[in-house]
């Protein structure tokens, strides 16, 4: 029971919000995704997803690249190694703690 | 646990959210079942059996599913729903496990039928199962209806494995090896029934995706 209690208090709070876990869990299984992908899977409004994603910036989990796909702005974004880790790590967390 | 297992599956299953790789499969099959019929099915002497011909025609083929594809994407898919480029992983053991799958399934069949078969006909079998496996691994999670799909993918491969060998040689041609005509045949059947199924699936889904998303719109609107 401790080494559970132990696994919960260790879960990462960034990743652990819904919208970012979301996020993060769908990046995880790709190279790199845009903006529209991500709000099309996750159905956050442009707000909300924004703002979780520099919340995953800041953290240094994520990596985002801003370029154009012939006129229009695309937003790249990509896991870092640190973020991948971490999500492995939350992952196994998780498992323990259920 | 069971919603992020789930989550991580998703991007695989958006590879076909368009019916663009059903589509470029069935091009690819009806590209090679056109080749194959017109050579099996010309003289010896035609351009067909020119090696030259065969390179100009897998050349343009190629080409036509290379940058037909890719126009679907970047026109229709990634301005609607977004754009993912997917990392290079192995995933040798969900072959391994489908192709174990089709093998108990084909070999049942093969104990079970009181018709005679040929010896290539088991093979034939599990050859056509490991495709329909792949097919259910990588459309049918998906999409559900195409459960439709793939029985019917199934049922064309059992049907045309059993056809009468005087038939499927018949479809072979008079050039095709001996002792290889009904196999031929049974290839070459099924590779059109097969690219027709496929085209008219992804068509479908391409129908489906178009009407049901959102037109193209920029991520600053």
């Amino acid at each position: 029971m401790n080494h559970q209690i132990q696994s919960i208090a260790e879960l990462d709070r960034i990743i652990h919000e819904p919208g970012r876990l979301m996020i993060i869990t769908l990046l995880y299984s790709v190279d790199q995704a845009d903006f529209l992908y991500l709000q099309y899977e996750t159905g956050m409004n442009k707000g909300t997803l924004s703002s979780h994603i520099s919340r995953l910036e800041q953290a240094e989990y994520i990596h985002v690249e801003k370029t154009f796909r012939g006129k229009v702005p695309q937003t790249l974004l990509r896991l870092t190694r640190m973020g991948r880790k971490s999500f492995e790590r939350y992952r196994k967390n998780l498992r323990e703690a259920l | 646990m069971e919603q992020i297992e789930s989550l991580l599956k998703r991007p695989a299953l958006y590879c076909n959210i368009d019916g663009v790789w059903e589509l470029g499969m069935g091009a690819l099959g009806m590209g090679y079942f056109v080749l194959i019929w017109l050579q099996t099915h010309s003289s010896v002497n035609s351009i067909w059996h020119s090696m030259w011909t065969l390179f100009v025609y897998v050349g343009i083929l190629s080409a036509g599913l290379y940058f037909g594809t890719k126009f679907i994407k970047t026109r229709i898919t990634y301005p609607r729903t977004g754009f993912v480029s997917y990392r290079k992983s192995s995933a040798v053991w969900v072959f391994i496990i489908a192709f174990l799958v089709a093998a108990l399934v084909a070999l049942s069949a093969y104990t079970f039928s009181k018709r005679p078969m040929g010896a290539a006909t088991p093979a034939f079998l599990i050859a056509s199962l490991v495709f329909v496996s792949m097919y259910v691994y990588r459309v049918v999670l998906a999409a559900h209806w195409k459960w439709i799909v793939a029985g019917i993918l199934t049922i064309s491969a059992v049907i045309v494995a059993f056809l009468p060998a005087s038939v499927l040689a018949s479809i072979a041609g008079h050039s095709a090896p001996p002792g290889f005509a009904q196999i031929g045949g049974a290839f070459l059947l099924l590779c059109f029934a097969w690219s027709t199924i496929s085209l008219i699936s992804g068509g479908i889904s391409l129908y489906i995706y178009v009407r049901h998303t959102p037109s193209p719109g920029s991520e600053t609107d």
